[in-house]
């Protein structure tokens, strides 16, 4: 399965973002949305979320229309941004539990524990609110081991901005991972990936010109 | 419905965790009531005949000013978005919220309410038909408190905005259940009243959840 992003135009208010963007994403494909601040990478993964309505164009699944919010739709979609949906009144463990229920694996955590390749242990017990920026991130992460395979999307906005060398080496086993089981990845970062984890960067213009796949 | 459950157990944890909140809201509602006997005078007539009305609009005042973190801290905090992605509905999630929140916010206000009567002076078979008219028109009022705070976040300083649009909508509401206690205190069958409360309840229960799901999802398109 390819999915495909088609002619995609998109708006913010009156102001147009892009007006032609196209791009794909096979199967164990990492694409790495790469731009300037404000040239539309969110907007854009909110888009293929199906949060924001595209102007023009479709987001495809093998030229069938991909609707990520459906419950029967074919691919199960992960969804990382700075509003992580964790909350802050709970342990860290009580948010990786209902996280797991999320995606309907009956708070199972044994996916993410096992390994615990982003090193949750040290602070599965502590209020979430507690956390420092990288601590959240990693937690937040980690919830990504409740939606590997090959019908999972993951669609991550700047999903290792905070994370130090070490988190973000963690950060790519866990892609290079879920990329070896023929998983989707969609990322926006500024944090350039390592070259040992193969990956496609789709460079994107400023706000008013549309970028074009590399 | 799918996903009812596990939503329904998330929101009575943060129940617990909000639960000085809502005792707060409790509080106010005992303090709305007990300034009524202190700026009205002391004669136990007069406060017989408003005494129902009164503990009628302290709930309505209590309840309103907490309607607009209904779905707040989840919208920012990106708990929506998970949401939407999971195979779960955010039909299952609104309901839950409702649900939980009636049981934790609105139902200490009934609990509170018999010990209001004794500052009116209200007769005792009183009790039972003003909890059940109360229980129903709070229900009410959290099914249209659900539908402001969906279609108001996003907006600044929402908690006026949201009292403003409830409001209107819950005349029918207060007129229906201070006439049916009001009804039984005449010796009159209040049945009539319960009837048209209970018909409001349940056209809100059909018609929130889908309002307040369309309300979140424009919201999201904003976020």
């Amino acid at each position: 399965m390819t999915i495909k992003l088609r002619a995609i135009a998109l708006k913010r208010g009156s102001r147009w973002l892009y007006e032609d963007i196209h791009l794909q994403i096979k199967a164990g494909e990492v694409v790495v949305l790469r731009g300037p601040n404000g040239c539309g990478k969110s907007s854009l993964l909110r888009a293929v979320a199906g949060f924001l309505p595209l102007e023009e164009g479709a987001v495809l699944l093998d030229d069938a229309p991909l609707d990520l919010q459906d419950a029967e739709c074919r691919l199960q979609a992960s969804w990382y941004s700075s509003n992580d949906g964790l909350n802050g009144e709970f342990t860290a463990r009580q948010n990786l539990q209902i996280m797991a229920g999320l995606a309907g694996q009956r708070a199972d955590l044994s996916p993410a524990l096992e390994k615990d390749i982003l090193g949750l242990s040290r602070f599965l017990d502590i209020e979430t609110r507690l956390l420092s920026t990288g601590q959240r991130q990693r937690l937040a992460l980690s919830c990504l081991h409740f939606n590997l395979g090959a019908e999972a999307l993951w669609l991550l906005d700047e999903p290792n901005s905070g994370l130090d060398a070490d988190g973000r080496a963690a950060f790519e086993a866990l892609l290079a991972a879920h990329q070896a089981d023929g998983g989707y990845v969609l990322m926006a970062s500024h944090i350039a990936l390592a070259d040992s984890l193969p990956h496609t960067t789709f460079e994107m213009g400023s706000s008013d010109s549309s970028g074009r796949g590399v | 419905m799918s996903g009812f459950l596990p939503f329904l157990l998330r929101e009575y944890r943060l129940s617990l965790v909000r639960l000085g909140d809502h005792l707060t809201q409790a509080a106010f509602f005992v303090m709305i009531a007990t300034l009524f006997p202190l700026a009205v005078g002391p004669s136990p007539d007069l406060l017989t005949s408003l005494g129902v009305s009164i503990i009628w609009i302290a709930a309505l005042m209590s309840a309103l000013p907490s309607f607009d973190r209904l779905f707040a801290d989840d919208y920012r905090g990106g708990w929506l978005e998970q949401i939407c992605l999971s195979p779960h509905a955010l039909h299952a999630y609104v309901l839950a919220k409702i649900v939980s929140w009636y049981l934790f916010a609105l139902l200490p206000l009934l609990a509170i309410t018999p010990l209001l009567m004794l500052f009116f002076n209200l007769p005792w078979m009183l009790t039972l038909p003003l909890i059940t008219s109360l229980a129903l028109g709070l229900a009410a009022l959290m099914l249209l408190g659900a539908i402001a705070s969906a279609l108001t976040l996003g907006a600044r300083r929402t908690a006026m905005l949201v009292a403003l649009l409830i409001l209107p909508l819950a005349i029918p509401i207060v007129v229906f259940g201070v006439m049916a206690t009001q009804s039984v205190l005449q010796e009159q069958s209040p049945s009539a009243h319960f009837s048209l409360l209970s018909a409001l309840v349940l056209f809100l229960l059909v018609v929130s959840p889908v309002a307040s799901v369309a309300g979140l999802r424009s919201a999201l398109e904003d976020g």
